[in-house]
């Protein structure tokens, strides 16, 4: 599921929007896996909130760069953000 | 200065404080992340398509990176409290990856150049110092296989000293001058913590100095050097010799780093890796040379209209002290 | 000056009849346990010389005052001859290895300035020359100095008998006697000593009497009691062929300074081997008197020079017997002096040594090649005679000669008194007790058939040679050959030159400009551009390509 999404994220190259949601697909693979380790362990499931909170913040960022970029840009196409070689 | 960058660098510094001073593997990757998700803001203050195109690069490796962190992490655990003995270094080293790639180390150094390109010179200056800071303590936490440590070293050196070659954009040679030290930085994080300490003290103080000098002269370019530094003798020379400190000349403090970490690859026997990082360290010199060189042995004209408006007190001070601390305080320490 | 020179010369006699010497040393500093030390040794030797020295320099100076009359520099000129002086009294006073060093680095270096008195490209040529022969000679004594330190002290006067018999220290003997030979211009090094005739006249007058070139001879006669066998023939191998040589030189000169400057080589040669036969007290007394007329030999070649406007071709010169006699009697006086003429004051040192010589148990070699260069000596000065006293006036048809210049002719007046007396006066005083001489007559005449021969050829055969059939044209190369001094100068200078310049310049061709160049740093830097350009193609792909490395990279790791 992670290596999945990881390799969505990195072969997905026309729409950036696409890429953050595989973002958050990888994200949803890591919950699950730190899900699993916190049953495991000592049922310390608070931390599961403090990941959630975080990979949230992460979102909002991402689309607020996206909203940014396509202000900027005119589109969301990856491959248009060559301006940095 | 406006007040949501003030809250944005505090929150950045209590990141990387975060991720520095903490014990446990979450805590380092939240210190990461909201270092992470403080400097983006700060990278995208400017309303155009190369800052923002930046953040974003930056922003989608950095949470790539930081994911795989995690999950690697997790992972280890996961296998090492199943199965103690059996010391994984397989996650070890996708953990060492993934910092590696946060810290713009060489085979995962894609993204560094093209992110820097795009910042201006105070957002290069965090990204080429203070961000540092974070992944460079965490990789000294894990114990890194030596044969992959001088592979990431080697191809450090390689790569900044071909790249630097043909740049002509001063933010990219800093880029791949800034990579070529991360090899000597790695070296000395296999040494100790605290000579890594005054190897980074001493490169982020070169490199402040380097940087305000452009930031002060709006020099972006090669060719811009000759046209604007040229103007004033004290800049000239103070930038001048930042750069040979940079390079690791002698009579300057940038000496002083190299030699400790060449005289404890010495001591310990590992002639071949001293070696190699010395002569490609060598080409990196060169590409400093010429960049000064021009500079210093054309003959140009001082034209006395244009003045730039630099205190130069503050210049000279900061740029002496710098410099010719590493003379000074030998000579103090013999006077003594 | 000149009172010093007295007082010194009365001190010297105060000590040579009581036969004292005073010694005195002045710690400088210790350096693990060898101390290097100021000293001064005051012997009838060193104050005699002193004495001799003193006399001819204020001699000198008197005459320079109206020679270099019309020079702008002339306060520079009177300080570099006092330093000259200066130095050479301090390397006559001083046994000490590191106290001679600073009288014969002073006598060099001083020696180049004043040979490149007169600025042009022939002056520089030889005062480089000069210095660089002379340089060896620095080099000799400084190694000499270093093995030295072995030994814990440099006062050589101590190590003497020591010297003699050590394998190791015979190293210091042989840098000695190197030293001595580039000071003494023999063989090897003897092409500085005509070249640095481009000096001033009394500065030549100078140096080639009494200073630089006996500087040699002097360490050598302080050196004396330590020189093994094989040193000694080798001593006297070269210094009899320095002697033959430049009596072969100077009679197919045409130079009037070089001709004294060779003659005086050849004067060297006789001290020399002399002293490498043993009679180091002989070789002294030839020194001191040698000085003395070969001092007085150069004022009168000066002072035709100077009333010729400074020609020096003896081609130029005759009959100068009628317009400056008094100057052509002081130079008879000192040539017959030179050549050994009975009860002047050359004949008492020359004659002694020659039949010390022939009483030494030696090969028919020395033997013939003294009595040949007797035989020159007196061929060579009654040439210089014939070219400048007799004959015709070959100069412009307008001409002032006259001897209106009296300071020179007092300066010169003052030196002549001495030329006549001072050899039997010395011999006198050095010698308390004849040597005793035995010899078969014929051997006796031989002196006297070598001169009388010399004078035959000198005199008539370049009397003749001009208007008969000319030999030394017919035989062009052998003379050319001789009269350059046996090809030293070529030796010395090309020979030295050309092989490390061509080399210089073959390396600096084939390697610098060439192989280095293209497979060194053009090469490296070419490469780098070029695996530069190949990364940078590399890196200008899309970002996603390097995630997707990533990832790979990553799967690797995770799989195995």
């Amino acid at each position: 599921m992670f290596l999945s999404g990881l390799i969505v994220f990195s072969m997905k190259r026309k729409h950036l929007l696409l890429m953050l949601l595989s973002l958050e697909f990888i994200v949803l693979s890591i919950y699950f896996v730190l899900f699993m380790y916190l049953g495991i362990f000592n049922n310390e499931y608070f931390f599961s909130m403090i990941f959630l909170t975080f990979s949230v913040c992460e979102g909002a960022l991402g689309l607020s760069l996206l909203v940014s970029l396509i202000r900027t840009h005119g589109n969301d196409y990856f491959h248009s953000f060559n301006l940095l070689w | 200065m406006k007040l949501y960058k003030i809250m944005f660098f505090n929150m950045m510094v209590m990141g990387t404080i975060i991720a520095t001073s903490s014990y446990s593997w979450f805590s380092m990757w939240m210190g990461l992340e909201i270092n992470l998700l403080s400097i983006i803001p700060l990278m995208s203050t400017q309303k155009n398509s190369l800052s923002s195109e930046s953040a974003i690069k930056y922003f989608v490796t950095q949470a790539l990176a930081s994911l795989i962190l995690l999950m690697a992490a997790i992972m280890m655990m996961l296998i090492n409290e199943f199965i103690t003995p059996l010391v994984n270094y397989h996650f070890l080293m996708i953990m060492n990856s993934a910092l590696l790639t946060k810290l713009g180390a060489a085979p995962f150094h894609f993204w560094f150049p093209e992110v820097m390109e795009g910042l201006t010179w105070l957002n290069c200056m965090i990204m080429l110092t203070w961000q540092k800071i974070a992944p460079m303590t965490l990789i000294m936490n894990n114990s890194m296989n030596p044969t992959f440590s001088t592979l990431i070293i080697i191809s450090c050196l390689l790569t900044s000293a071909m790249m630097v070659f043909n740049q002509i954009s001063l933010r990219k040679i800093l880029t791949f001058s800034s990579i070529n030290h991360i090899a000597w930085m790695i070296s000395t994080t296999m040494m100790s913590s605290s000579s890594w300490l005054i190897y980074f003290a001493v490169y982020c103080l070169i490199n402040m100095n380097i940087i305000m000098i452009f930031k002060m002269t709006n020099t972006f370019y090669l060719k811009q050097i000759n046209n604007i530094i040229n103007t004033n003798k004290t800049i000239k020379f103070s930038y001048m010799m930042n750069f040979l400190s940079l390079g690791g000349l002698p009579p300057f403090i940038g000496f002083l780093p190299k030699w400790i970490v060449i005289n404890w690859l010495v001591n310990n026997n590992m002639y071949t890796i001293a070696t190699t990082m010395i002569i490609l360290t060598l080409i990196m010199l060169y590409v400093y040379m010429r960049i000064t060189f021009s500079s210093m042995l054309l003959n140009h004209n001082e034209p006395k209209i244009i003045k730039l408006k630099i205190n130069k007190m503050a210049i000279n001070t900061i740029n002496f002290m710098t410099l010719f601390s590493l003379i000074t305080c030998t000579l103090i320490f013999n006077l003594l | 000056m000149l009172s010093l020179s007295l007082i010194l010369f009365v001190w010297s006699l105060y000590l040579m009849i009581f036969d004292m010497s005073f010694f005195f040393e002045f710690g400088l500093v210790m350096i693990n346990s060898s101390s290097v030390v100021m000293t001064l040794l005051v012997d009838w030797m060193s104050m005699l010389f002193m004495s001799f020295v003193l006399f001819i320099s204020c001699v000198v100076i008197y005459y320079s005052d109206e020679y270099m009359g019309g020079d702008l520099n002339i306060n520079r000129f009177i300080s570099l001859v006092v330093m000259f002086v200066f130095s050479m009294v301090l390397l006559i006073i001083s046994p000490n290895l590191i106290s001679i060093l600073l009288g014969w680095d002073g006598l060099g270096l001083v020696s180049y300035c004043l040979v490149i008195y007169y600025q042009n490209v022939k002056s520089y040529n030889a005062g480089m020359l000069t210095a660089l022969s002379n340089r060896i000679g620095d080099v000799a004594l400084l190694m000499s100095i270093a093995w030295m330190l072995n030994y814990g002290s440099w006062s050589y006067i101590f190590y003497l008998e020591e010297l003699k018999g050590d394998y190791y220290m015979n190293i210091i003997t042989f840098l000695i006697l190197l030293a001595a030979m580039t000071k003494s211009a023999q063989i090897p090094f003897s092409s500085w000593l005509p070249a640095a005739m481009a000096a001033p006249t009394p500065v030549s007058s100078l140096v080639h009497s009494s200073t630089l070139v006996t500087a040699g001879v002097y360490l050598l006669i302080r050196f004396n009691f330590s020189f093994g066998d094989s040193l000694m023939y080798f001593l006297l191998f070269i210094s009899s062929m320095t002697m033959f040589m430049s009596g072969l030189g100077a009679s197919f000169e045409f130079d009037l300074k070089k001709i004294i400057a060779l003659s005086t080589l050849s004067q060297l040669g006789l001290m020399m081997s002399i002293l490498a036969l043993g009679g180091y007290k002989l070789a002294f007394f030839h020194l001191l008197v040698h000085a003395l007329f070969k001092a007085l030999l150069f004022m009168c070649a000066g002072n035709v020079i100077h009333n010729l406007f400074n020609c020096q071709d003896i081609r130029y010169m005759g009959g100068l017997v009628s317009s400056m006699p008094l100057t052509c009697v002081y130079l008879n006086i000192c040539n017959l002096s030179l050549c050994g003429l009975p009860f002047l004051s050359g004949f008492y040192s020359k004659d002694l040594i020659v039949e010390v010589m022939s009483m030494g148990y030696l090969n028919i070699y020395v033997y013939f090649i003294f009595y040949l260069s007797i035989g020159l000596t007196v061929c060579y000065s009654f040439r210089l005679v014939y070219y400048t006293c007799v004959g015709d006036f070959n100069f412009f048809s307008l001409n002032v000669l006259s001897e209106r210049n009296y300071v020179m002719l007092k300066g010169m007046s003052g030196l002549i008194l001495l030329v006549i007396v001072m050899g039997s006066v010395l011999s006198w005083l050095m010698f308390f007790y004849p040597y005793v001489i035995i010899l078969p007559f014929y051997m006796k005449v031989m002196t006297l058939f070598s001169i009388l021969l010399g004078v035959f050829v000198g005199y008539e055969m370049s009397k003749f040679s001009l208007s008969y059939f000319n030999l030394s044209m017919a035989f062009y190369k052998t003379s050319w050959f001789l009269a350059s001094m046996w090809n030293l100068p070529i030796i010395s200078t090309h020979g030295i030159n050309y092989y490390p310049v061509m080399m210089g310049s073959l390396l600096y061709k084939n390697l610098d400009q060439g192989w280095f160049e293209y497979f060194g740093a053009q090469k490296a830097y070419l490469s780098l551009v070029k695996s530069s350009k190949l990364s940078q193609i590399f890196f200008n792909n899309n970002i996603k390509l390097f995630f997707i490395l990533l990832v790979m990279w990553l799967m690797v790791l995770m799989l195995f």
